[in-house]
């Protein structure tokens, strides 16, 4: 691999003469040397923050998975003394599950993620590190981590309850794509979060009183077609809603949705990101390239 | 060879802008070490966190083609909660530098002994500097950058750290900040002087002490 690229760059050098092919060759090998660079300083922003975020012990990292197990077996004990079933032909805890850990990382990219940004400001220091390493670091260590929660209750959904293990497969395919786009509107909500904390010091609680309604807004309890059609009409918004819509559609057998759309959910991606990008870039040159001001 | 041109550097504050750094050209040529003379407050180090590559300048260019260390001694980054050993990756990792080599090479220069594997929250303040000295100097920079003076650990350590550096004086060079004119002298033949803002570079660090004390008497 390395050879090919420097192959590309003695190519892209030989037609010049001595300056300029310098100067091509440099710019090429620039480019693959950008993203070498930016690959290794997020690889150690991943290492460095598996290891503060969760701490030392096993426990502390452990606790990323018993926090949404709690959370998981109280829901399933009020649905279940309600006389609740899913409402589609899944299983109660296999839809909550396919509900719950979408929406957990999403709001852990909300939180976590764009709050890495400003706690590890000092690592800025280091001209080789930018306020994105650490936000995408942040976000692939979320993915990481909600894929092995995931996994643990496909697992032990199977051990403890006899949950075949079709129950989570639907469509490959889609649930590839599905996947995908769950981490780019996460990575996006990231990086819009950590530029409006950014600008606004606020918004901070405002935040804190936003996300609250939001878990019950955004379906993990219950699908679009469940609900009135009034409610219904106000939840399309939501394009949390539609990143667990069309995860469940994607990988539950017995469940199709009709209320989603993936193009939705990716233009919002898309702006979001779009204005993270823009406050991370404004506030470089105005000067604040820290967070202390 | 590091190019300043047209820098300037200017913060929002409530009070409007308020400009550091104002029109800052130099150059620095490689096989001298350049010192940076300015009173407190007069944008010594964001000057120098600007060469560094820390900070981006609000206007103007930057050019160089050399490898430029943070500057020596900062210990802020360090994250306390992690280990010497855990805080030592990380910045092997981002400067693709042998761990194992750095490992061996600061645990006997900082001398910090079993307390390498203690999380660094534990270490006293000469402890934390240390290591972060030994982690610069672990790592081959062509330019080392001093944010006002080298006094790190005791004596012995200081002196240690003036002999690892003119060790190396052959293959790197000092950029070097200071209020005052002995310690630039020490290490630097070449000098600047930043005052109100504004730099202007002399061929000799006497040349630059001169133009110092006129302006500051």
């Amino acid at each position: 691999m390395a050879g090919g690229i420097t192959d590309t760059g003695d190519d892209g050098a030989s037609p010049g003469v001595n300056g300029e092919s310098l100067f091509d060759r440099d710019h090429r090998n620039r480019i693959f040397g950008a993203l070498e660079l930016m690959s290794r300083v997020i690889f150690a922003v991943i290492m460095r923050e598996s290891r503060t975020r969760y701490g030392h012990s096993d426990l502390g990292y452990a606790w990323a998975i018993i926090d949404p197990l709690i959370e998981m077996a109280i829901l399933l004990l009020i649905f279940t003394s309600f006389g609740r079933t899913s409402g589609i032909d899944a299983s109660l805890p296999v839809f909550l599950v396919t509900g719950i850990m979408p929406y957990y990382f999403w709001k852990n990219c909300m939180s976590r993620a764009a709050s890495a940004a400003s706690a590890n400001a000092a690592l800025l220091t280091y001209p080789q590190v930018k306020v994105a390493d650490i936000i995408i670091g942040r976000t692939i260590l979320e993915a990481v981590t909600s894929t092995v929660v995931y996994f643990f209750f496909v697992i032990g959904l199977l051990m403890v309850m006899g949950e075949p293990l079709t129950s989570w497969f639907d469509d490959p395919l889609q649930m590839v794509l599905a996947l995908l786009m769950t981490g780019y509107f996460g990575l996006s909500s990231a990086f819009f979060n950590a530029g409006l904390t950014r600008v606004l010091p606020a918004w901070g609680n405002i935040w804190s009183y936003l996300s609250r309604p939001l878990w019950f807004l955004s379906g993990v309890f219950y699908t679009l077609e469940a609900l009135p059609h009034g409610a219904r009409g106000f939840m399309v918004y939501i394009p949390m809603a539609h990143m667990i819509e069309w995860l469940r559609s994607a990988s539950l057998p017995g469940f199709e949705s009709s209320h989603y759309s993936p193009v939705y959910l990716f233009c919002v991606s898309t702006i979001v990101l779009f204005i993270g990008l823009v406050i991370d870039r404004v506030m470089t040159v105005i000067g604040q390239n820290t967070y202390d001001a | 060879m590091i190019e300043l041109r047209n820098i300037e550097k200017s913060y929002p504050t409530k009070s409007g802008r308020r400009v550091i750094l104002d029109d800052i050209n130099g150059t620095f040529e490689r096989g001298h070490s350049y010192g940076i003379l300015g009173l407190n407050g007069a944008g010594k180090s964001t000057l120098l966190r600007i060469i560094s590559g820390a900070e981006q300048p609000t206007l103007g260019d930057i050019r160089k083609d050399v490898s430029i260390s943070w500057p020596l001694g900062f210990t802020g980054s360090f994250n306390g909660s992690l280990s010497g050993i855990e805080n030592l990756r990380f910045v092997c990792r981002i400067y693709d530098a042998d761990i194992d080599e750095v490992t061996d090479f600061v645990t006997e220069f900082a001398e910090l002994g079993a307390a390498i594997d203690e999380p660094v929250r534990t270490y006293s303040t000469g402890m934390r500097s240390r290591l972060a000295f030994g982690l610069s100097m672990a790592i081959n920079f062509q330019v080392y950058v001093i944010d006002e003076s080298l006094a790190v650990g005791d004596y012995t350590f200081q002196d240690k750290c003036h002999r690892e550096f003119e060790a190396r004086r052959e293959q790197a060079d000092i950029l070097l900040t200071s209020h005052a004119i002995e310690t630039i002298k020490v290490y630097c033949d070449r000098a600047g002087v930043l005052h109100k803002g504004r730099f202007t570079m002399f061929d000799s660090v006497d040349e630059a002490a001169e133009f110092y004390e006129r302006v500051n008497s």
